[in-house]
């Protein structure tokens, strides 16, 4: 009671957030169920017949379900081998500019491909990548090389979607880097330079050390939306030739579930989707635990 | 086409409906308010008028989102003494179990889905003759259509048809540039359509001195088929439809006929006719690569290209005012001639299964459903608005023919405001109406140029038992063979290997079931 009064405010500001998971996020599990239900509108969640396990082994048996988990993994492994480091090498990158002028012109022109939804982007991308009229084949050009059709191209689908996430949301990213960098106290910076620490280590040994904390933080949050992440980027750049290499299972889920009604099967796809991250994700907490020896982590 | 609109719309769709699901609340409240008003001129003409029926009215599917108490709305209300709550459908609101009493489909295959989900209710032929005598008289010629709505021996829509579609595909072509090559008459077989797309690519008809040029592209990305409409249509097919040959049913995305189209195709790709991006163009951006002196030839719909004053023609002109086009029909083939063809099938309205306990509601809807249909003063209400504000013919004085509407109201957008569209129903309106407002010219046009009835799926694209499981996994490996064949990147004979792929992957179970329909239900 006395904790209550004391941190009053404190609980109230956390009431919202409190709030918002109830709302939008335990509450819904409960429709988690129909991935072990016939889900017929009309007769709701809970009054559709059981089926057990009956979805999860049509998916298991499809032949599709291994492409989709393939491309899905792949993909989400990709997004995070490149995408994941770049906002940091960028931050610490620019952190280095001496220009207060340049780095923060820099840093406001990288933002702003973030604000511009996807929709958009993917227009924007297949018109860069196209071998008559985009700008892509104008550089191929110098280089004297044949343009390439990269969106028409299963081969090349991977990589365009890891470079344009990188292309759009590199400067947004980096945003909390910068936060990280900029705290880091200038004695530190100061002695080492007295002591002759040259940039490149004073990087290596002072800046990387003191954001370690902030990395693997981001990078376990990271991985909690690590296989749901770009649905929406992946959407609106697939294309017949590419769905080989970039169906994955949230497209999937979207065109047989919603389109065609079969809410219970692409629920359990959903729910097996979320399985694979929960174990990813307390992997990933551990591997850190014991790497930091216990220090970082998210608990 | 369809799949990735319907993607970019949905997060949108889902907002617009969480917002409007608020505002409903307060729309109500100022409905409350408004009420009074229209009960009250109700009463003056029924001393003892019911409360009026309280009606949850699926808007018109091409309408982006409801618009509350709109003069349309009013309107009916006050007609018919009912209350309306105009609500937008979509997959995510039916899922939720939020179905309208009233509301059109645009596909049998929807009709399917729905009636699987068990919110539709079934309907009683006998009904329909005589609550909507007029509708029923019309559609006498076209009763095929309710074959492809009857599910488990019921009838679960109202069809509607058309017979002329202003929407039936012809061939839009560079007129400058067909001079400029020197061919002086627009190709009409598929001999002619060959040089005049070869010289496109190869003699510099825009005159820069650079290859930028093609003959071609096409739409591989649509959800229902593979594009080159017309090309395929010469060789007497159509990938996935069904086609009748001696009294047997077959796929158009695995007959040998297809294999002959692929090879022309991929011929014209091969020399640089096609341009390479057919595999990411839509519709949209075909007609921007043809005013953008890209590519001399598309596939557009009659009422778009046809006429002097079409949306095409005059968009052309107003970008690029040297160039100049001519409308010709699809190329004459080994097969005829030919295009994707919709059929006599319009949309559907159904009615919620929750209005069968509900007979008052039922009564209600089918008063309206008839009005609709035969009267006139609420067909145009519903569809054009008042006469003089909204929409008038485009001779004055006429008392029938084309329409136009007036400024202000040119887009259907801002028609919506008004109400209009959105309780529209679309083709349930008789015969003798639509002649006395159709445009004689546009007719004349759709008479000439389309293909149709030449080629439409033998089965009205009913939807088959299977085809939920089946039919998006066909078309889109159907469209990634057809686009890596015409691209030449796998040999044109691996055509054998998708037609086997297809069959295995659930193509033989379609077929099967295809040819039990055929038989039981559409044989002449």
């Amino acid at each position: 009671m006395k904790t209550i009064r004391k941190h009053g405010e404190l609980l109230a500001l956390f009431l919202f957030a409190f709030a918002f998971f109830i709302v939008f996020k335990y509450g819904p599990l409960y429709g988690v169920v129909i991935a072990f239900k016939d889900f017929k509108v009309v007769d709701g969640i809970w009054g559709s017949p059981w089926v057990g396990f009956q979805h999860f082994q049509d998916l298991f048996q499809s032949s599709d379900f291994y492409r989709l988990l393939k491309n899905t993994l792949l993909l989400n492994f990709y997004q995070l081998l490149f995408a994941f480091p770049a906002p940091i090498i960028l931050a610490i990158l620019l952190n280095e500019v001496r220009s207060r002028y340049f780095q923060r012109f820099i840093q406001t022109t990288m933002y702003l491909p973030h604000f511009v939804s996807w929709v958009i982007m993917s227009g924007l991308i297949i018109y860069f990548l196209s071998p008559t009229t985009g700008i892509m084949a104008d550089i191929m050009g110098w280089f004297g090389k044949e343009p390439i059709f990269f969106m028409g191209k299963k081969e090349y689908f991977r990589s365009i979607v890891v470079g344009s996430s990188i292309l759009k949301d590199l400067g947004w990213g980096s945003i909390i880097y910068f936060a990280a960098l900029s705290g880091i106290n200038p004695e530190i910076q100061e002695s080492a330079i007295i002591d002759g620490a040259n940039r490149w280590q004073r990087i290596i040994r002072i800046n990387v050390p003191s954001i370690m904390p902030t990395i693997s933080i981001m990078f376990i949050l990271s991985l909690g939306g690590f296989l749901s992440a770009n649905f929406e980027q992946i959407i609106n750049l697939l294309n017949p030739v590419t769905f080989e290499t970039g169906d994955v299972i949230d497209t999937y889920v979207y065109r047989v579930g919603l389109q065609q009604f079969q809410y219970s099967y692409t629920a359990a796809i959903g729910l097996f989707k979320s399985l694979v991250g929960l174990v990813l994700i307390l992997g990933a907490n551990l591997t850190v635990r014991k790497l930091s020896k216990g220090e970082n982590g998210l608990w | 086409m369809k799949l990735k609109k319907l993607g970019n719309a949905v997060l949108p769709a889902m907002l617009a409906a969480g917002l409007l699901a608020g505002c409903g609340n307060s729309g109500n409240g100022g409905n409350n308010a408004a009420a009074p008003d229209a009960s009250a001129s109700a009463n003056t003409k029924e001393s003892a008028a019911p409360s009026p029926v309280e009606i949850t009215w699926g808007i018109h599917f091409q309408a982006p989102g409801v618009v509350e108490n709109s003069q349309v709305q009013k309107w009916l209300e006050e007609k018919f003494n009912v209350k309306i709550k105009p609500v937008k459908v979509t997959d995510a609101s039916i899922a939720s179990g939020e179905v309208p009493d009233i509301f059109m489909l645009g596909d049998p295959a929807n009709v399917a889905a729905y009636q699987n989900q068990g919110v539709l209710m079934s309907l009683d032929p006998n009904m329909l003759k005589e609550k909507m005598p007029e509708y029923s008289k019309d559609i006498e010629k076209n009763k095929a259509l309710f074959q492809t709505v009857t599910i488990d021996d019921k009838l679960w829509a109202i069809p509607m048809f058309i017979d002329l579609k202003p929407y039936d595909l012809g061939m839009l072509w560079r007129k400058d540039w067909l001079d400029k090559v020197g061919i002086t008459k627009a190709p009409e077989t598929l001999d002619e359509f060959e040089k005049a797309v070869y010289a496109f690519a190869q003699k510099d008809p825009d005159g820069n001195g650079k290859k930028d040029t093609f003959g071609l592209t096409g739409t591989a990305t649509s959800t229902w088929s593979s594009g080159f409409y017309s090309i395929f249509g010469a060789y007497g097919v159509e990938p996935t439809m069904w086609h009748e040959k001696n009294g047997e049913i077959m796929n158009g995305s695995v007959m040998p006929e297809t294999k002959e189209a692929l090879a022309k195709l991929r011929q014209w790709y091969a020399d640089g006719v096609i341009d390479p991006e057919f595999i990411t163009d839509t519709q949209d951006s075909y007609r921007k690569k043809l005013y953008n002196n890209r590519i001399g030839v598309i596939e557009e719909q009659i009422a778009k290209g046809a006429l002097p004053d079409a949306a095409t023609v005059t968009e052309m002109k107003s970008l690029n005012p040297n160039s100049e086009l001519v409308f010709a029909k699809n190329p004459k083939g080994p097969g005829g001639d030919g295009s994707w063809d919709w059929g006599v099938k319009s949309n559907f309205v159904v009615i919620s299964n929750k209005v069968k306990d509900q007979p008052e509601k039922l009564d209600k809807l089918f008063e309206i459903l008839k009005a609709e249909s035969s009267d006139e003063e609420t067909i145009n209400m519903t569809n054009l608005g008042v006469k003089g504000t909204h929409w008038d013919f485009t001779e004055s004085g006429a008392t029938a023919g084309a329409t136009k509407f007036l400024a202000g109201f040119e887009k259907a957008e801002e028609r919506d405001q008004a109400g209009i569209r959105l309780f529209s129903l679309g083709n349930i309106t008789t015969q003798a109406y639509r002649e006395k407002y159709s445009n004689p010219a546009l007719n004349e046009a759709i008479k000439t140029y389309s293909s149709a009835p030449r080629q439409t799926d033998a089965l009205l694209f009913s939807a088959l038992p299977s085809d939920g499981k089946y039919k998006n996994d066909l078309t889109s490996l159907m469209q990634k063979y057809f686009a890596q064949i015409i691209s030449g990147e796998i040999p044109l004979e691996d055509f054998d290997k998708f037609v086997a792929e297809w069959k295995s992957r659930g193509g033989d179970e379609l077929t099967k079931e295809a040819n039990e329909m055929y038989q039981a239900q559409f044989k002449k």
